[in-house]
Order: structure tokens, then sequence, then C-alpha cells
């Protein structure tokens, strides 16, 4: 294999104003956010159940007030606050207690953000374009082992299966290839939370329409925190990037497009889905997708103790778990990573390599994501950026790697114009979206991986809730070092039944390797070679006389505080955590 | 391509000299695996590349995990430690059937000392056996470090090479014994998976009877020969045909003082970068602790499979179309 030495100018001496360029080049695509027809809730209900789907679970009123909001179906504000405490000592045991049944009736559930987005869509169906003036306002929670232990006692803290949980992130954190030297970024000496002698007891997840209402809201949480003796070990505040940019991440691309779709009924009626379906009746993908790309996961995948998905069959339910205390049913272990991304080291090894192999920067930068910064798939476009195909969620996912693509027919959508993109090409050898593309990495949809089978790769999904942190640098004018160097990133965040098996499988078993699920290189974006001393992350860039080696000068995006959570039901909250035992 | 004149020993391994019989014997046993799958001239198939020539147009790795997952899933998807403890609960390793062997090496306190992780065939060694038996004692005591290795150790009554001897059983590690683990049923798998018709389909939808074993090999050769023979494409196993180690990541193994445990500990015994055959891990004697008291995302070794777990195995394939005439010009 070749190795490029780069004929492509020197990072070093690439400037703040090469990198506004080539990003303002890369997103000169990108247009105002589509209003969008907001499809993740079922609307309409289709006139009757998809065949094959009689053995999802349907979550009725009570099951709805009782699963927390953020998990199903999210949030999805453009403003939130993340605030982590410790409890105070065992002698505030009570105070504890008392500020858990102060928040309980705070905090949101799937009822209530079901309820709040079918109002909004009603309003703006009606409005046409107008504004919708609508707000609302979410508050969830969730305990860190140390937190469950202090208030359910470590009897109950070992009932919880996932070991990851029980161990804490701090202590998982050079399993999933984080920095180990003491001192340096990255390392949990260096994390703001999460990290030595930092962690946190709970997290509160507060989510708002507008900063002025999310400060209200923080503050009066933060009073009754206060009166509770609990200790504000760090708050983060997170905001989509501004105008056009919104729900973009830093380094300039859309975030956000490709979800699993969770299955499950809100109610007997037919065809109130969870995740509404889209597929024609007449398509057998019906069974397995519930928009154009979008796989259906059973939702023991995200609930404690719901059935999950097989990992021997597309479709079908495999067992629930059973490795968890009574209490902790339909709750959900919580992922929060916070993540530095250093814009200008990403764009400069983008601008220097991109050179060196004689591609345009921006079509380059989208091979390392595997979509172009519209959110257009490069499976779709390999060539140019195509912001309408970006800004369409009914083909901005349909798309499979190992062969083509075949049109998919969707139910009457209303006002939907119809997929008028060119279909996927089979990319089996990678090379218009390369096996270490971030997205390829983390979810090789048909691509069989190390599990053997393509079935596996839908055990393996997550519910990402994240949001950007810090200044935007995307879409800047007079960009400057000092704008630069100043600190950004992702607050991610996920929800999954197993840590372990989920979030850190895709981390450490995809991103971090080289050669799975197949071979090609690191995940550039995320990946971690925490395993070598010289944390050398290598990739094989496609190229026309066979692949060539490029090795990334370093790490860009760098963990900086997090934990792993759990957050339970309300009605454990209220019966089980601000109870104190028998 | 040019026709490949002669399959190489498994990474190109020079146990013996050039000029001993061993290479055109080892390739003729290849060759008499390969032979007579030679597809017809058109449409795509598993082929010998000894006898038709085929333009490529680009590689495979096919790669999965080494921890038998037939052992973890579905069964044991709650219950980790019941993985790793099944697959090497025996000692002719029945369990131990993704083409990866390992044996774990305990002190008197039941502790690891050292895990040996081995992808070799048993056929190498029948192969010099009949050659020279010494040349497998020669081999057993480099491998094993143990100059007390014995013809008679390896033999059975009349004198034949005992696969199961106890070098490679309960006392030590070299090759595949596991009855699965052969060279000819991954030829089989690739024959059968190229024989699947699944024109116009996709990995979701093809869902290949053959593909349906728990095992994470099977499936996963039998998925990618399928997909790329549905493309009218010619497949080949790429020389050096031969199961590899080709990955494994240290990262979040700490010793008892909690720093990280340096990735020289891992040694290539036998193949090379890229092509490992046989993968030690073990404690420099200096440090005066052992693999056992070591963590692995903060939890005690205890089993091999724990490593194993996290360990890539590999065979490449090659794809190509058929060029006119069915001989390629070479480029
Ligand atoms: C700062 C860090 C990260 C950045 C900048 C980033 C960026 C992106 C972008 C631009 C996309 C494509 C948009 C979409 O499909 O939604 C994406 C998708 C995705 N990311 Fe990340 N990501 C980051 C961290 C992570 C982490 C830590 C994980 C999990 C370990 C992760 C998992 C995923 C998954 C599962 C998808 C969807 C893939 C698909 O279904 O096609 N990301 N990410």
């Amino acid at each position: 294999m070749a190795a490029s030495n780069g004929n492509g100018p020197a990072p070093e001496t690439i400037s703040a104003r090469d990198i506004e360029r080539a990003m303002a080049d890369a997103l000169m695509a990108t247009g105002e956010p589509p209003s969008g027809i907001d499809t993740t809730v079922s609307v309409s209900p289709l006139a009757s159940d998809v065949p094959g789907s009689e053995n999802e679970p349907v979550y009725d009123a009570n099951a709805q007030a009782d699963i927390q909001g953020n998990v199903i179906p999210g949030f999805n504000k453009n403003h939130q606050q993340f605030l982590f405490y410790a409890f105070p000592n065992q002698a505030g045991q009570a105070k504890t207690r008392a500020f858990l049944k102060w928040l309980t009736p705070y905090v949101s559930t799937i009822e209530e953000v079901v309820a709040f987005r079918r109002l909004r869509r009603a309003r703006r169906q009606r409005l046409g374009s107008g504004r919708v003036f609508l707000s609302s306002v979410g508050i969830n929670v969730a305990f860190s082992n140390a937190g469950i232990e202090k208030l359910m006692g470590p009897e109950e803290l070992d009932k919880l299966g996932d070991i990851p949980f029980k161990e804490g992130l701090r202590a998982r954190s050079s399993f999933l290839g984080d920095p180990t030297k003491p001192g340096a970024l990255g390392n949990p000496s260096k994390w703001v939370v999460g990290g030595t002698g930092n962690a946190a007891d709970m997290v509160l997840i507060v989510a708002a329409d507008s900063h002025e209402t999310l400060q209200e809201v923080v503050a009066l949480v933060a009073e009754q925190a206060g009166i509770g003796d609990f200790r504000l070990l760090f708050q983060q505040y997170g905001n989509t990037l501004p105008g056009r940019l919104r729900g973009h991440e830093h380094f300039g691309f859309k975030d956000g497009i490709s979800q699993p779709g969770v299955r499950g009924k809100l109610s007997n009626q037919p065809g109130d889905y969870i995740t509404p379906r889209h597929i024609d009746r007449n398509d057998p993908r019906r069974l397995y997708y519930a928009k154009p790309g979008q796989l259906l996961t059973w939702p023991g995948q995200y609930l404690l103790g719901e059935l999950r998905q097989s990992t021997e069959h597309l479709y079908k339910e495999g067992t629930a778990a059973s490795n968890f205390p009574s209490w902790a049913k339909r709750g959900s272990y919580l992922v929060i990573r916070r993540l530095n991304q250093d814009v200008g080291a990403f764009w400069r090894f983008v601008i220097s390599s991109s050179a060196a192999m004689g591609l345009p920067a921006a079509r380059f930068a989208s091979m390392l994501v595997g979509r172009w910064p519209s959110g257009a798939p490069l499976m779709r476009m390999p060539e140019a950026d195509n912001p309408d195909l970006g800004a369409d969620e009914f083909a901005n996912n349909h798309f499979i790697f190992d062969d083509d693509t075949k049109p998919i027919g969707l139910n009457g959508l209303p006002g939907y114009a119809g997929d008028r993109y060119p279909q996927a090409k089979a990319d089996f050898l990678a090379m218009l979206c390369p096996h270490f593309a971030h997205i390829r990495k983390i979810n090789p949809r048909d691509s069989v991986g190390d599990l053997g089978k393509p079935e596996d790769n839908l055990a393996r999904m997550i519910l990402r809730r994240g949001i950007p942190f810090g200044k935007a640098v995307a879409g800047q004018e007079n960009l400057t070092d000092d704008l630069l160097a100043e600190e950004r990133g992702l607050m991610f965040l996920c929800y999954v039944s197993s840590i372990e098996d989920q979030f850190e499988f895709l981390q450490r078993r995809w991103a971090n390797s080289e050669a799975q699920p197949n071979f090609g290189g690191h995940d550039p974006v995320i990946g971690q070679n925490g395993g070598t001393p010289g944390r050398q992350r290598e990739i094989d860039f496609p190229a026309p006389g066979g692949p060539v080696r490029l090795v990334l000068p370093s790490d860009w995006v760098v963990p900086t505080g997090g934990g792993y959570f759990f957050a339970p039901t309300i009605s454990a909250i209220r019966n089980d955590l601000s109870t104190p035992p028998q | 391509m040019p026709l490949l004149e002669r399959f190489d020993t498994p990474a190109s391994l020079r146990d013996v000299p050039e000029t001993s019989p061993l290479y055109q014997n080892w390739s003729d046993q290849v060759s008499s695996l390969i032979d007579g799958l030679t597809p017809s001239p058109s449409g795509g198939g598993f082929y010998d590349p000894t006898k038709l020539d085929i333009q490529f147009a680009g590689e495979k790795a096919m790669t999965w995990m080494g921890l038998p997952r037939r052992q973890l899933l579905p069964e044991s998807r709650d219950n980790k430690r019941a993985a790793y403890e099944a697959a090497e609960s025996f000692a002719n390793r029945q369990h131990q059937d993704e083409y990866f062997e390992w044996r774990s090496e305990r002190d008197a306190s039941g502790k690891i000392r050292k895990i040996a992780f081995v992808t070799e065939f048993r056929q190498y060694y029948q192969e010099l056996w009949n050659i020279d038996p010494q040349l497998v004692v020669g081999l057993y005591r480099k491998i094993l470090d143990n100059d007390t290795i014995q013809k008679s150790d390896l033999e059975d009554p009349v004198g034949t090479y005992d696969i199961l001897n106890r070098w490679n059983t309960t006392h030590g590690i070299v090759h595949y014994i596991n009855d699965i683990n052969t060279l000819k049923a991954a030829v089989n798998l690739c024959r059968d998976a190229a024989g699947h018709d699944s024109a116009g389909q996709n990995n979701f939808e093809a869902g290949p009877p053959f593909a349906m074993a728990p095992t994470a090999v099977d499936p996963r050769i039998a998925y990618d020969v399928n997909m790329l023979v549905r493309k009218g494409l010619y497949v080949a196993l790429r020389d050096p045909v031969g199961f590899y180690i080709a990955a494994w990541d240290n990262a979040g193994i700490t010793k008892p003082n909690g720093r990280p445990a340096p990735a020289s500990w891992w040694k290539i015994k036998r193949g090379k970068p890229g092509m490992v055959l046989r993968l030690e891990y073990e404690v420099p004697a200096s440090e005066g602790f052992v693999v056992g008291d070591l963590l692995l995302g903060g939890q005690p070794i205890e089993f091999g499979g724990q490593l194993a777990e996290h360990i890539t195995v590999v065979i490449h394939g090659t794809a190509g179309t058929m060029t006119r005439g069915g001989r390629g010009d070479g480029g």
C-alpha cells in the first residue's frame, strides 16, 4: 500500500482564514434548515397495523406516564443544560429524598413529549409556514452507580447486570481508548466531571426552546438542589449551532439524521406506533424499516425488561434481559461523554491531506464522515453535496452499502414529492463511502461484521441524544486563532439497555479498531488507538491505484467528562429511590 | 493476474529449507481441496487461482471475533462470564470453533500465567511429520520453549502423528484440534456460499440458509462470498491461504498499580504482523506478577476468552472478473 507523506501544505502553515474558507466552501450548499414534517411521533395513525407487528408491546397511558421522555421519543430541544450533582453525605439522605419528591412531578415522560409534539405539529399544519409559538420544558434525571448505591444500597446496585455501569465511566476510560497519561487532555484526571474525584451521583437534563426559559428552570432546580445540600460539580450549557447550521455539529456536518426506530405502540388503536411506519404495505421491507433506512428495533434495546432485538433474526423479537432488579424495569442506561472537538486540527488535516490526494477539501472531509455537510449521504451523492437530499428525511437515510439500494414505496405522505435522487449503488469495496467513515464504522447496515450477521448490527444500535456545546466556528466570518482555541464540542448522550454491548461495543470494537467491522482504518472522527503508546490512527484512503495509508496526526475528539447513568421510571423514583429502604 | 503457480504455506512460513518437498506437498494439499470447484466460464463463483486467470477487482478481508459467538449468543447474552468459562472448558477445545483456539496456562493457584492463541492447521504438521517426524519435534520444542519434548510424546502407538498429543491439549497448544477448524471446512463453506443463488437480493433479503450457523465465522464468510458472487465476481482465497490473527486491542489492560500494561507484552510467536499464526500474552517475570493479576476494563483477567473477545481473526478473499477468453492480461 502506498503511504502518503503529503505533498499538501504542512498542517501548521494552515491559518484560521484558510480554515474559514474551507468550511465556508464545504457549507456553501447548505440552506436554511427545513421546518420539516415532524414524523418522530405518529401523527395520523395508519388505518391498520403493519402485518408482523402483532407482538409489539403497547405502552398504554400508565406506561407512557412512567418512562422518561428523553429516552423515548427524545427532547430534541435547541437549548439544554446538564447539571451534575453530588448528593449530600449520609446524614443528608432525607434531604436527597425530599429533593427527588419535589422533582418527580417535573420529570417529563413519553406522554408529555408526545403530546407536545402532536400539538406543535397540528398547529404547524394549520399555520402553514408561520411561526408556531409553542414551547415546552423537559426535565429528566438519571443516577450513577454511586447515586444508586446511596439511594438503594449496594445489594440493589449489584443486581444491575451491566458491568460498565457498576464500574463507572472513569474506571472504563482506558478500555474505551481514552488517554492514559496522567495530566494529558482526555485523561480522567483532567475531566471536568466524572473523572478523578469528581464523579456525579445524579445528572439532571433540562431542555427548553429558548435560552431564557432554560435559565429560569435551571435557576429553580438549582434553588431546590441548594436547599437539599446538593453539591453542583459541573454544569454544561448545550445549544444547537446558530442560523442555517442548526442541527450541525462543530466540524460542520448535519447530525441527528440516522436513528433506529423503536418498536411498540402507544395504544391499541390500529397503526398507533411510537415510531410511525411509512413503508408501503406491499413492500416486504415494511417488516424492518419504519421509514426508508430507519431500521426498527425492539424496545428492550433501550428499556430494561422489554423484548429485545433477536441476534439471529432481522425483525423477530429476542428475549428480554433478566439481569436487573424489579425497580429498574423500563429504565434505561444513559451514557454521557463530554467530547471536545478541535475544529482547527480536524480541518488542518483535511486541507493538507485533501490537497495531497488531489480532492476538494469538502469531499475529503465528507469521506471521513460518510455524509456531506448538509447530511446528504455519499452513498447517494458521491461527487457533490445536495442539500435537498440532505434535508429529505425520507431519502437521506435510504441506502445500504454492499448491494444496490432499490427504490422503496411510501404510504401516502401529503405534501411529499417523493424520492427523486439517484439510488445508491453497491459499494462493497468501499470506494465511495470508505470503511473508516464514521457512519459506516458505527452502523455497517447490511454489511456483515465481526459477529457474522447483519442482524447483529441491530443489537448494537443506540438512541443518540447529543447536543453541541461552545461557540460555533462553522459559518463564522473573520475566524481567529483565539476563537478556534476556545473549548467546544459535543455533549454526547445515548440511551441503551446494555452499555457494554451497545455504546462500548461501538466505540471500542468498531470505532477504535482498524480492522472491525471491516478493514480500512480507525474511525477518523471518534476512534482512539489507546492500546499503543503513540495513539496513532491510520486510514486507508480509497484511490484509483489502490488505497493510500494516511496517518492522522492527532485526536480531534477528546473526552473531557461524563458518566454512566441509569434513568429509572417515574414510579421507581417515587416508590423506590425516594423512599427509605424498609 | 497471472496464474498462481503454487499455494504458499500459511503466512509464507519457512520452517524448513526451500528445497524441502514440504512446499510442493502443501500446495498440492490446498489444491486438492479447491480443485474441481472451478466454475463454468461465466457468472462468477469460487475458483482455483492456480487454474483460472481472473482480472483482479479488489480484496475482501473477512474478519470476526475470536471468542466463540456460539458460547455467547443467544443464551449467554446477559452472562458473559458463562461464555468465557464455557469457551475453555475442554482440553480438546471443542467449544473453540471460530478457526481460533487458545489455551490459558495457569499457575498452582489457578491464576493465568500465559495465554497462547493459534490459527495453525493440523495438516501442516502432518505434512511435516510425513517428511520427517523430527521436524515436528523440533518445532514443538521451539514453539513451546521446551527441550524435553520427545517424538514419543507426539505419536500414537503405530507411529503416526497424534494431533491430540499432550503438548497440544493438556500441556500446551500448537495448532487447531477442533474438528471444525479445518481448511476443508472453510473451502466447503466458500463453495456452498458461492453456489447459493441470491441474484438481485441484498444481505437483509438473502438470508442464505448456510449463514444461519451460530458461529461468527461461518455467516461472516458465507455472507461476504455470496455477496461478491451474486455480482458476477469470481472469488478466491488469497494466497497464502490461511486464517490469521489480524488485530488485538491492548487498551484497557491495567497492571496491579493501575497503570496501563505495555503493548509489548503481546508477542507474535509465529507468522508476521497482519498474518499472525501464534500470539502469546504473558507478563515478563521481572514484573513480579502474572496475567491473572491484570485487569481488563477494570475486571480481573480470569479467562483467555476475555482477551479473545478483543482479538480479530481474518481470512482474505480476492474478487475479480473473467477477462476475454477466460484469461487475464496480468493487469
Ligand atoms: C464529537 C464527536 C462526534 C461527532 C462530531 C459525530 C458526528 C456524527 C455525524 C455528522 C453523523 C451523521 C449524521 C447522522 O446520521 O445522524 C453521525 C452519526 C452517528 N454517530 Fe456520531 N459523532 C460523534 C460521536 C459519536 C459517538 C461517541 C458515537 C457512539 C459511540 C456516535 C455514534 C453515531 C451513530 C450511531 C450515528 C448514526 C450512524 C448511522 O446510523 O448511519 N457518534 N455522527
